[in-house]
């Protein structure tokens, strides 16, 4: 692969083009990666309003009609509906895993089938999350599989 | 469940009804494994799982009572397509109590597989993460 990085003071907006014959999962991979770095997640906590970097977010949680986002030491309410966040994240390593959540699977750290057919994720913070049976065939799909 | 899924449900279903059929005399039920009983297991295979499929989202979370769901629809396909369309076997209480212990063994057959191929993908999933981290820890260290 070759990759070519032109710097000048003149461009005021950084711009990725991609020159491929074919999209491969490596390169599907890759531009996911790039997606992911474009978007940002406005999170209350405490009262006070940040701007969350998507690639530091676990996953996202709905309880009571309140969206959550899960850091790996933080969490923050959000004002979009999980739907929504959905929608804006489906090229990205975001996916949903049951009716509640959804995770960034860039921040699984270990798999485990259970016998009831679900999926037991460990993720980088050691913590566990369920990936429901209906929503198993895109979280494989995640990983190249 | 996406195309895949449903292709691997299928054919799985399919080949172990064919093998428990070949397995099981009875004498109301079609003992000779002959091309048409094959097409027509093919068919309520494929019926099966397409109901299994638009039920999907009608599931329940708890593992028990989607099981007895599943149990539900293929008995009630097998019954409908099987016995009162394709005529395969006669409603008598002797047949029917053979039926249903068919339809929980390929059942039951059919759930173990693809938990099978749940806990291969998991593996292999856990292998790719365990790369993809010493990738990137060779990377920092260059």
């Amino acid at each position: 692969m070759k990759l070519t990085i032109e710097q000048d003071l003149e461009n005021t907006e950084v711009e990725i083009t991609i020159k491929c014959g074919i999209i491969d999962h490596e390169l599907e991979q890759l531009i996911s990666q790039i997606r992911l770095y474009s978007f940002s997640i406005i999170g209350t906590k405490d009262g006070v309003t940040s701007t969350i970097p998507i690639e530091n977010i676990l996953y996202f949680d709905s309880v009571d009609d309140k969206t959550f986002v899960y850091l790996k030491d933080n969490i923050f309410e959000s004002e979009l509906k999980l739907y929504e966040i959905e929608e804006k994240l489906s090229k990205t390593s975001f996916t949903r895993i049951s009716k509640s959540c959804v995770l960034n699977t860039k921040t699984v750290s270990r798999v485990k089938s259970l016998l009831n057919g679900k999926y037991e994720v460990e993720l980088i913070n050691k913590e566990k999350v369920i990936v429901n049976r209906h929503y198993l065939k895109s979280f494989k799909e995640k990983f190249g599989l | 469940m996406k195309i895949k899924n449903f292709v691997n449900m299928t054919a799985f279903s399919w080949i172990i009804t064919v093998l428990v059929a070949k397995l099981v005399y009875f004498s109301d039920v079609d003992p000779i494994v002959t091309p048409l009983f094959i097409l027509k297991t093919l068919i309520l295979s494929s019926c099966i799982s397409i109901v299994m499929l638009l039920t999907t989202q009608l599931k329940n979370e708890n593992l028990i009572v989607e099981i007895i769901l599943d149990l539900l629809i293929v008995n009630l396909v097998v019954f409908i397509l099987g016995g009162l369309i394709f005529r395969m076997f006669t409603f008598r209480i002797d047949v029917i109590k053979i039926i249903l212990f068919m339809t929980t063994i390929i059942y039951v057959c059919t759930y173990i597989s693809v938990i099978t191929i749940n806990k291969i993908d998991a593996n292999r999933i856990t292998k790719k993460i365990i790369q993809l981290n010493s990738q990137k820890g060779d990377d920092k260290n260059e």
